[in-house]
């Protein structure tokens, strides 16, 4: 294993434990993996809030003694969403004590010089990677589009050793770096029609429940589908499978420069996608009875500017139900476009919010009191229904007609 | 004469104490308590086990990669393993038990996962990658 005088000095305590720790980590992941080298990373995305919600005050203080030694991250590193609107928290309720504590690991982050996206669609708005790139990202969403749209490179990272990538500018090299090991292992034969993107939610959380680690190729999908719609997919299949790449004929590049390699060589399971198991999926997603809804939450993963069209097209004129709350999460990059050609205007006039930097994902939305949620991702589904809120799940349309009823129609 | 056998080690250290052993995958998120160290995920086999002071002996982890922190705190607030034999160490439990500072072995041969059994007194010596089994359930 070859490592600069840099990483070296790291490992023997120069900038401290918390430092040292990481490194001996990456050193680990090098040796169980048995990479041969390491190769140079494009980028690096931080899933910060892992530190924040999840390591509670150890993951923060951690992460504060990092960025207090004086390091600084050599690799370009971007960060995915924190746990609030970083300018609006109070308008969503955010305690002030929670605001701070978020601030003060945002800072950290800033300290050792990443570039504060605070999305976990950067993506859309200038991480745009070439195909055969290798990347070190930790949002799991983020992971499968990147691997499977661009044909960028990348492992499913976690904060350490994506904290590693970000110091060192490299990653050791195994996984999914190697070309022979993003083979797809099962054939999805698409035998109904998608229309929504929550269709696409619908599919990615049914093949995800069938694939668990192995790669999916699917057949027969829409030449003309959206890049909102691959989004969804892609953030369903993450969430109930441990998928980090998928392959569509004729559209993702893998599969289209070597259909045989990608898409047949590797393949041990074929499996349908009927009208039948669409409906299952929309049913399995559906984890409340009730029909009263108090909190519409859409954009998961962070809408594009498409999708903030659609949206302010549908609620032009109309008003929000009383005591509903609507979030409509985007990056601060496109709310800031949507801002300039008025639709963020014309959705905030109708009493829905535009929320960014964070979503119902990420900010502590049973604390702040919600009871049941209507959504259009299956992500948000997941994870909202492991918080304790009852959760209907449907087109981004039924969500915003619910938004100015307060009914969810049945 | 004790049994012993020779896996791989992860990360340093010594520890003794009885078995805790499970042929399934354990998520430290959502299917542990954070504060406690007990196993919550409601079909799990070890669901209400204590993992406090135990040695968990198990194939893989599974789920979210934020389960992470939830072991590193569990072992800050001795709640959490006193060391860790695994068929498979992945990135995660590396993370994990690095930081933690808990002791783990992998790569056992498979035999020793088909005859540890839960209760069995074990010592973990993770630096020279040896489980020796002290004394049967």
């Amino acid at each position: 294993m070859k490592l600069t005088d840099y990483e070296k000095s790291i490992l023997a305590g120069k900038f401290g434990e918390e430092a040292k720790k990481i490194l001996e980590v990456m050193v680990k992941i090098y040796e169980i993996n048995n990479a041969e080298d390491f190769i140079e990373v494009k980028e690096v995305m931080l899933a910060s809030t892992q530190n924040m919600s999840i390591g509670g005050e150890m993951g923060m203080e951690f992460l504060s003694r990092l960025a207090d030694s004086g390091i600084q991250f050599k690799a370009k590193t971007i960060t995915d969403p924190v746990s609030m609107d970083l300018e609006g928290w109070k308008r969503l309720g955010i305690p002030e004590k929670y605001a701070r504590k978020q601030k003060k690991s945002v800072g950290a982050l800033m300290k050792m010089g990443a570039v504060p996206t605070w999305t976990c669609t950067p993506y859309l708005t200038g991480s745009i990677h070439r195909y055969g790139d290798h990347l070190a990202y930790v949002e799991t969403s983020c992971v499968i589009f990147v691997n499977s749209y661009f044909g960028a490179r990348t492992n499913r990272e976690m904060d350490i050793s994506a904290l590693a990538s970000a110091i060192t500018g490299k990653t050791p090299n195994y996984g999914l770096h190697l070309s022979d090991r993003r083979e797809g292992q099962i054939l999805i034969n698409i035998e109904t029609e998608l229309n929504t993107t929550s269709d696409y939610d619908a599919l990615g959380n049914y093949v995800g429940k069938i694939v668990g680690t192995r790669i999916p190729v699917f057949k027969n999908m829409d030449q003309n589908v959206s890049t909102q719609a691959i989004m969804q997919l892609g953030a369903a299949l993450a969430t109930t499978g441990a998928v980090a790449l998928f392959h569509v004929y004729g559209i993702t590049p893998d599969i289209v420069l070597d259909p045989f390699k990608y898409g047949e060589k590797s393949i041990t399971q074929k499996v349908s996608f009927t009208n039948a198991d669409m409906k299952k999926a929309y049913q399995e997603l559906n984890t409340t009875r009730s029909t009263e809804i108090d909190f519409v939450s859409i954009g998961c993963p962070h809408y594009t500017i498409d999708k903030m069209r659609e949206v302010a097209s549908y609620l032009k004129g109309k008003k929000v139900k009383k005591g509903v709350e609507v979030w409509v999460c985007t990056s601060e990059t496109i709310r800031n476009m949507g801002l300039l050609s008025g639709e963020v205007q014309t959705i905030e006039k109708s009493g829905a919010k535009v929320v960014v930097d964070t979503c119902m994902v990420l900010a502590p939305v049973k604390q702040l009191g919600f009871q049941n949620l209507a959504t259009d991702s299956a992500k948000a589904q997941f994870y909202c229904s492991g918080f304790g809120l009852g959760v209907r799940f449907g087109n981004t349309e039924k969500c915003l007609q619910t938004a100015i009823t307060g009914k969810w129609e049945v | 004469m004790s049994l012993a056998y020779q896996g791989r080690s992860i990360c340093n250290g010594v520890a003794e104490g009885e078995a805790l052993v499970t042929k399934q995958g354990i998520s430290f998120l959502g299917g542990v308590d954070p504060e406690t160290g007990i196993i919550t995920e409601v079909d799990h086999e070890l669901h209400g086990e204590k993992m406090a002071g135990k040695i968990l002996v198990l194939p893989s982890l599974k789920g979210s990669a934020g389960g992470m922190w939830i072991l590193i705190r569990l072992a800050a607030s001795k709640k959490g393993p006193k060391a860790v034999i695994v068929a498979q160490a992945d990135t995660i439990l590396v993370g994990a038990v690095i930081i933690g500072g808990i002791p783990i072995v992998d790569s056992l041969p498979a035999e020793a996962f088909q005859s540890l059994k839960g209760g069995d007194r074990l010592k973990v010596n993770a630096t020279k990658g040896t489980v020796e089994l002290i004394k049967k359930s």
